[in-house]
């Protein structure tokens, strides 16, 4: 037991020692300006929230041209729609306050390429088997793909969803060490869709945008709350008198 | 002279002031920035800042562009090639001199 316990406190010493070293500090720093003011979880709960639109309009209308148009504009304007809130925040708040930076890219154009290819690779993969996956379920036939049949993701699928998600989160937010209770959202944002699949009574596809919009609200809240910190931190500086 | 002092003497002079190192190793961390992220960074004032900035620029280690965001006056920085090249050699000397060791 002892040894145990001495196990998980070398362990801890040395992560403390880890975050404490200078060098580290100075390679972290990218990170920690990137997440100073949440403009990235925010982005991606706005991303999600529309993901959770897309999927709701998709489910509530009928079965009609209209009812694609609108699914297919919403999942097309995730990303764009998340770009715009970024770069808004970044260059109406952040720039503003605590100046502008762009950081040296460390990859090389071929890294890069292969990064995109490796993404588009994973993006296919797990596209392929969510399709199988619903079609075994009996979801959608074969020739039709449109949002509805998109969001109607199988449960177990859903289930894991903030599995899938909560890395990326630790990844972008919680990992940057300045604000501690960040990583309080991973609990609820790992555990909320297992417990809204295992709770809540309805299909998967009734159930898709109920777990996205539960999702877009954590990072919603938690960009919510790094912006307010850090506006009420970094005041606008007064201007300069001609 | 010791061959560790004399390598000591041999620092670049303009790098080794303690506000102007600040100043370089930020800059050879980014491709740009501006003014007002520097000093949110190194939490100089905009006078010491800006004379600091004005000796890198004398000795060809940092280059400043004068524009404007809309109608708001934006100065951005780099770190030229000899800026970061005499960064490099600055860290490669000072590294050289403290890997020796002193013996007290």
């Amino acid at each position: 037991m002892l040894k145990i316990i001495q196990f998980f406190t070398s362990i801890k010493s040395r992560v403390d020692a880890a975050r404490k070293d200078q060098i580290q500090n100075i390679v972290m720093r990218h990170r920690r300006y990137e997440t100073i003011d949440g403009a990235f979880e925010i982005g991606c709960g706005t991303g999600c929230l529309c993901l959770a639109l897309s999927s709701y309009i998709s489910g509530v209308l009928p079965d009609s041209l209209w009812r694609n148009v609108i699914g297919w504009s919403l999942l097309i304007c995730v990303l764009p729609v998340s770009f715009c809130i970024y770069s808004a925040i970044k260059k109406n708040i952040t720039w503003p306050r605590t100046g502008y930076v762009v950081y040296r890219g460390k990859s090389s154009w071929m890294g890069r390429v292969a990064g995109l290819a490796v993404a588009c690779c994973v993006a296919i993969g797990l596209s392929y088997l969510m399709l199988s996956a619903t079609r075994h379920h009996g979801a959608i036939s074969p020739d039709t793909i449109s949002p509805y049949t998109i969001g109607h993701v199988p449960k177990s699928l859903l289930a894991i969803l903030g599995a899938i998600i909560g890395p990326l989160y630790v990844i972008s937010a919680a990992g940057s060490g300045k604000h501690l209770w960040k990583r309080l959202l991973l609990f609820p944002m790992v555990m909320g869709p297992l417990a809204i699949v295992h709770l809540v009574p309805g299909s998967s596809s009734e159930l898709t945008p109920l777990v996205m919009s539960f999702i877009s609200l954590l990072w919603l809240i938690s960009g919510g709350g790094t912006l307010c910190l850090y506006i009420r931190h970094n005041k606008l500086p007064v201007p300069e008198a001609e | 002279m010791n061959e560790q002092l004399q390598s000591i003497a041999g620092l670049d002079r303009i790098i080794h002031e303690p506000g102007r190192l600040m100043i370089i190793a930020q800059l050879a961390l980014v491709k740009e920035c501006d003014f007002r992220y520097l000093m949110h960074e190194t939490e100089l004032n905009k006078g010491n800042l800006s004379s600091h900035l004005t000796r890198l620029e004398e000795a060809g280690y940092v280059e400043i562009e004068k524009t404007y965001r809309g109608k708001v006056p934006l100065t951005l920085l780099r770190l030229t090639r000899a800026g970061r090249t005499a960064f490099d050699e600055y860290r490669k000397g000072l590294m050289a001199t403290f890997l020796r060791g002193f013996h007290l």
